[in-house]
């Protein structure tokens, strides 16, 4: 694949979805009328192929995975890769969208999304891992922005310059976690509307929404409680500034008695999207 | 070039409190077993380590969920008993060499089942417990749903007709059988649903045939009975239809079972237990 944005360009409005999780869904099945479009978690369906392929003829189906590790130096893991590609043709859907983080290192598995180093060095392994990624997968890579408790010091450039450069680089695409951006600004007391324009926008293709809680003083990225109004306010920042194409709202735990409050969030968010907008397209620095 | 160091030494400082507690006692001497830069070992030794710890009890945390997930009845029954097994499994591993997760949550149970064969402090049904709720985790996660093949989908299985006797029947990949002292499958549900079952639970044997993959039907597991145990182990793809009639009949000192074992060895194929993965054409 070229490292132009142009195969980003090419993706399509899909709407306002969930991100399906098997504990509720029965419940999405049943309210398809309100959900335009799905998001599973890759690793969930390596072993659930026919099941996938029920829920892709009832929704556009986006898979995102949690365990590619693209911020890891040395070789990707290529079995893994594979069953990652099995999924994704499944789906047929027009990315693949995954984190940018590292969750693997020589012989351990960190177990959860941990922050990438902002280096030159780093930024050169990560930028390998995009090309061949996207080569083997055959579509864009859309890369999300995660939640962090703590980020490697020293540093030589922003999270934000690396996601420029990488785009620059790969012609990957964003998928702006406009509640993570929420956490981060809480639990390192940054501007969120600050962030957001430093972030290269032009790239975004889909946003993910959910909600979060506060322990000791710490803002954790729960994806357990409802969209919370700080996040909802970033929203229309980001409205503001970029069109979004995708909208998926993340609930992972402490599921309602019934659906009805995600998918009036669902409705909102699509509502938001669709809008008669006419915002300033945020062009590459 | 020393990236992968790097990254190797901070994913070890997230999931070992010993490394931990080593680099904040003495980080050069820590370090010293990674090949570094001078930047690259300041930057490790500044992570902020409050924020560390957060984040190192929350991959704790995350495992301890999963696997409580994975042995809710076994937790139920023995929590404490079990949850302190857990904690010298996650010192003994802190973190899970492998990338499926999945496999991480067999280990611990392949763990706890070996503790638990100590019955003079262990109930004698606590392995058979654990084992049988490995082997489901397993079967929903390790493997795929075995393919068609020759199998007819599961919507069909009553019509599967019997197979002839020159056929070979052969498990599955991914199907495996279990023979328990207890009935495992009574006992989790009662435990599941927040019951309790006694120290001294009857002996009820019990032969489970564990099906990969997820099933819309919901029929991850099949108990059988004991004769069909007995051809379930014979269909290894070496033997046909016929002699694995003549085979039973024999253990079981029946009279003729043709049919019988021809109607069990079809609906197995329906369920997809086996398939027939090949036919002895007849001189």
């Amino acid at each position: 694949m070229t490292s132009s944005t142009q195969f980003l360009d090419a993706i399509p409005y899909l709407g306002s979805g969930l991100g399906y999780r098997r504990e509720i869904g029965s419940w999405i099945l049943d309210a398809g009328d309100r959900v335009d479009v799905l998001e599973v978690v890759t690793e969930q369906f390596m072993q659930a192929e026919d099941e996938l392929a029920a829920l892709v003829d009832r929704f556009p189906v986006i898979p995102h995975g949690v365990g590619l590790s693209i911020g890891t130096a040395g070789p990707l893991d290529w079995e893994y890769l594979r069953s990652v590609k099995r999924v994704s043709d499944i789906t047929g859907a027009p990315y693949y969208s995954e984190h940018l983080a590292v969750t693997r290192a020589p012989g351990i598995d960190i177990g959860h999304l941990s922050p990438v180093w902002f280096t030159n060095e780093v930024l050169r392994a990560v930028i390998d891992n995009v090309h061949a990624v996207q080569d083997f997968l055959g579509k864009p890579l859309v890369l999300e922005n995660i939640s962090y408790l703590f980020d490697i010091p020293n540093a030589t450039m922003t999270q934000a310059e690396f996601f420029h450069r990488l785009v620059d680089a790969t012609g990957c695409g964003l998928l702006l976690d406009v509640a993570n951006v929420n956490v981060n600004a809480q639990n390192h007391r940054f501007d969120p509307v600050e962030f957001l324009d430093s972030m290269p926008l032009h790239a975004v293709v889909q946003i993910h929404m959910a909600g979060g809680f506060w322990s000791d003083g710490i803002y954790f990225d729960g994806h357990s409680e409802p969209v919370d109004e700080a996040t909802w306010q970033l929203l229309d920042v980001l409205l503001e500034r970029v069109p979004i194409r995708i909208s998926i709202v993340e609930r992972d735990a402490n599921f309602p008695d019934e659906l009805t409050p995600l998918l009036d969030d669902v409705d909102r968010i699509r509502r938001a999207i669709s809008a008669d907008r006419a915002p300033v397209m945020a062009r590459p620095r | 070039m020393s990236l992968v160091e790097m990254q190797s030494c901070l994913a070890r400082l997230y999931v070992s409190n010993t490394f931990r507690a080593l680099v904040r006692g003495d980080a050069q001497a820590a370090l010293a077993g990674y090949a570094l830069t001078g930047e690259e070992a300041a930057a490790i030794e500044a992570v902020d380590p409050n924020m560390l710890d957060v984040f190192a009890a929350m991959l704790v945390g995350k495992r301890r969920k999963r696997f409580e997930r994975a042995y809710a009845a076994s937790f139920a029954q023995h929590g404490a008993a079990l949850h302190a097994v857990l904690r010298r499994f996650l010192e003994i591993h802190p973190a899970s060499p492998a990338t499926k997760s999945h496999l991480d949550t067999l280990a611990f149970g392949r763990f706890a089942e070996e503790t638990f064969a100590d019955h003079e402090r262990y109930v004698d049904w606590a392995g058979d417990l654990i084992r049988f709720e490995r082997l489901c985790c397993d079967a929903t996660f390790g493997q795929p749903a075995a393919g068609t093949g020759d199998a007819p989908a599961e919507d069909t299985a009553e019509d599967t007709p019997p197979p002839a006797l020159a056929d070979l029947p052969a498990l599955l990949p991914g199907v495996v059988i279990d023979d328990y002292r207890y009935d495992v499958v009574a006992l989790e549900a009662a435990l599941r649903a927040g019951g309790t079952v006694p120290d001294d639970a009857a002996v009820a044997r019990t032969t489970i045939v564990f099906r990969p993959g997820r099933h819309e039907d919901g029929q991850q597991i099949l108990r059988v009975n004991g004769a069909t145990a007995l051809v379930l182990r014979r269909c290894h793809g070496e033997l046909t239809v016929g002699e694995i009639v003549t085979a039973v009949q024999s253990e079981l000192r029946a009279p003729d079972l043709t049919d019988p074992i021809r109607d069990a060895i079809g609906r197995l194929q329906g369920l997809r237990v086996l398939s027939i993965t090949a036919r002895r054409t007849r001189p």
